[in-house]
């Protein structure tokens, strides 16, 4: 899988690319507009991460170029603006999700998964780990080929944890990836264990390990033992 | 007390000053004049009294002339000549009356007569109640006079004044960039409109400097908060981390997401001042009411709180953004600091927005509710801003806001 990552934050861009280095991913870093512009042109990505606001010009501009040459390029916005003028442009232009820092690296991976496995074909839609298999495009979930019923929240929570496994996933970001900015100011820790106790049940309970390990203070990891 | 009235009285009580001590100042000279008029005139007659003793011999029989009274009587050694004065009854009018009197030595055929003439003076009452009247309808008339012109020259001289006053009235910071006021040829006004004019375009400019700084400062922030944030993150997934270090490094991990938040909150904030959210649209405030209420159905069951719906159809014309948050804080507020099983009711039609729930009493004072930083207890996990940020989107559409406590139920209601 190769990413680019068009981003003019050195530093940001090391963390990314480190990250999603980690995943597996083939990460290319470009620092400004210019060489980000050439390289969408000349090789083909399987994503693009954007920052809208680069020296040299707007990340906008390179989404329109791109699109108007490879239509079917996937492209994750990642913009230190927060507006929503800009959060419809893009998506107008045709990007497949918008971020906005500061955002967490967990969250960026499940987007980033979530729209590279949208736009593969036959076959490689399904998640599988060990006896779990979640198919997206139907929202199943079996475990041991039995399905299970899992509420919104427990399905949402099950894949952005199938997406980063093995890694601590923080509370916080749970929290952010689960209810957006609604639940600020609100201790969601409750929430999230109550969700988490009963989604390990329910796979525990056809059969299935128990993969989701408490991280104490700092959140939960899914992984073998 | 208005500039006119102050004048006026001290107008008033200057001349009451100067016409009395002008009064007195006349009523002594003129004395004094009537006086000297007197023993001149008595002088006289004393020589006309002397040549009529010499020529004829005898002593006048009459008195000469002008109604004065002449009196003699004999007396042993002459004496100095004297005058003075004294009063007399006078029996028509039952009052005494002064007169100015002249004694002075006769001696006709070798005996001594002493001769006294009482000369009439005008009654000091008179002389006073006469130049009292005088002054006082001269008073009266220059109060009058003086008050109305006061009146037309505030009304033409101080009109540059009041037109400059009602301008500075109706300026508001956040509204107009600056202030221009009309010409006068009033050299005084027309500095004072000068300094005012370069007063308040310096306190604009330095208004829109600070807020396009705080825009600028928490947009430049987000940034190297990104950078933390995402370091961080990777040494989370560090294996090698002791229990101690990785226990320092979620404390940090969690204050930035603090200050990250607050950022944002702020950011919000500067952008909602600076009127950035200007693209407006119809939006249906009763479909976003419903849509939030689904997103914090959880916590509604969590809290077993019941919501009381009455809630009609409402469009208005806004920034879908600041909609969504006005509705989303105000919501998200009455839920978290309700109390377990308590209630929320919603009543939003085309005149207001009325959210009220139960709770505990807040030690704040309701105006201060909506500053920013407020917060009911130090210990909440709040940022203190969501207020602040419902206040401010208010304010840029003009809506009124109130906050209200009573019998354990908060209310907020937006008039639109």
């Amino acid at each position: 899988m190769k990413v680019l990552l068009i981003e003019d934050e050195k530093t940001l861009a090391e963390s990314i690319s480190l990250y999603l280095g980690q995943e597996g991913y083939i990460c290319e870093v470009a620092n400004g507009f210019i060489i980000g512009d050439e390289k969408v042109q000349v090789a083909d990505y399987d994503c693009v991460l954007l920052d809208i606001t680069l020296p040299g010009g707007n990340g906008l501009d390179i989404l329109n170029n791109l699109k108007k040459k490879k239509p079917g390029a996937a492209v994750i916005i990642i913009s230190a603006k927060n507006s929503l003028d800009d959060k419809v442009k893009g998506l107008d232009l045709g990007a497949d999700d918008y971020l906005t820092k500061p955002f967490h690296l967990s969250e960026l991976n499940a987007r980033l998964k979530s729209v590279i496995r949208r736009r593969s074909f036959g076959g490689g839609n399904e998640i599988i780990f060990n006896e779990i298999k979640v198919s997206p495009a139907d929202a199943v979930v079996t475990v041991k080929e039995k399905s299970i019923s899992l509420t919104r929240k427990e399905y949402d929570l099950l894949l952005y944890f199938l997406a980063n496994t093995n890694r601590v996933v923080t509370k916080e970001s749970i929290a952010e990836h689960l209810w957006g900015e609604e639940m600020d100011g609100i201790d969601s820790l409750d929430f999230i264990y109550s969700h988490i106790k009963n989604l390990r049940k329910k796979i525990m309970e056809k059969g299935g390990d128990d993969y989701i390990q408490t991280v104490y203070g700092m959140g939960y990891k899914f992984a073998k033992k | 007390m208005k500039l006119l009235t102050r004048t006026n009285i001290f107008f008033v009580g200057l001349t009451l000053i100067v016409f009395t001590l002008g009064g007195t100042v006349f009523y002594k000279t003129f004395r004094n004049i009537t006086r000297e008029d007197a023993t001149e005139r008595l002088q006289d007659e004393k020589t006309k009294i002397l040549t009529y003793v010499s020529s004829h011999q005898s002593l006048p029989q009459n008195t000469i002339s002008l109604g004065d009274t002449v009196a003699f009587y004999q007396v042993v050694a002459p004496a100095t000549e004297k005058t003075g004065r004294t009063k007399f009854l006078n029996p028509s009018e039952n009052e005494y009356e002064p007169y100015q009197t002249l004694e002075f030595n006769v001696s006709l055929k070798g005996v001594n007569y002493r001769a006294v003439i009482f000369k009439p003076l005008i009654e000091a009452d008179d002389l006073q109640h006469a130049i009292f009247q005088a002054i006082a309808i001269v008073s009266l008339i220059l109060v009058i006079v003086m008050v109305l012109a006061n009146f037309a020259i505030s009304r033409f001289v101080w009109k540059p004044f009041h037109r400059t006053l009602e301008k500075i009235k109706e300026f508001d910071l956040a509204k107009e960039g600056s202030v221009s006021f009309s010409k006068t040829s009033i050299k005084e006004f027309s500095e004072m409109n000068a300094v005012l004019e370069t007063m308040t375009n310096k306190i604009a400019a330095d208004y829109k400097n600070l807020k396009q700084f705080t825009e600028n400062a928490s947009h430049e922030l987000q940034t190297p908060l990104s950078i933390i944030q995402s370091k961080l993150e990777l040494m989370i997934q560090a294996e090698n981390l002791s229990a101690d270090q990785m226990e320092e490094v979620r404390v940090v991990y969690e204050a930035t997401g603090r200050l990250s938040k607050l950022n944002q909150a702020l950011l919000l904030l500067a952008k909602i001042e600076n009127r950035q959210f200007v693209e407006t649209k119809q939006v249906a405030l009763n479909e976003i009411v419903e849509s939030k209420l689904n997103a914090f159905e959880e916590l509604i069951k969590h809290k077993n709180l019941s919501v009381e719906r009455n809630i009609e159809p409402v469009t208005l014309q806004l920034h879908q953004t600041l909609a969504d948050i006005l509705l989303s804080n105000l919501i998200g507020n009455s839920i978290k600091h309700n109390i377990e099983g308590g209630r929320i009711s919603i009543k939003l039609n085309k005149e207001s927005l009325v959210i009220s729930n139960s709770g505990g009493q807040i030690s704040m004072l309701p105006h201060e509710l909506f500053h920013r930083f407020r917060k009911a207890s130090d210990a909440s996990d709040s940022l203190g801003l969501g207020l602040a940020i419902v206040k401010e989107i208010c304010d840029a559409y003009g809506f009124d806001i109130q906050y209200m406590y009573a019998n354990m139920v908060h209310t907020i209601t937006i008039s639109f």
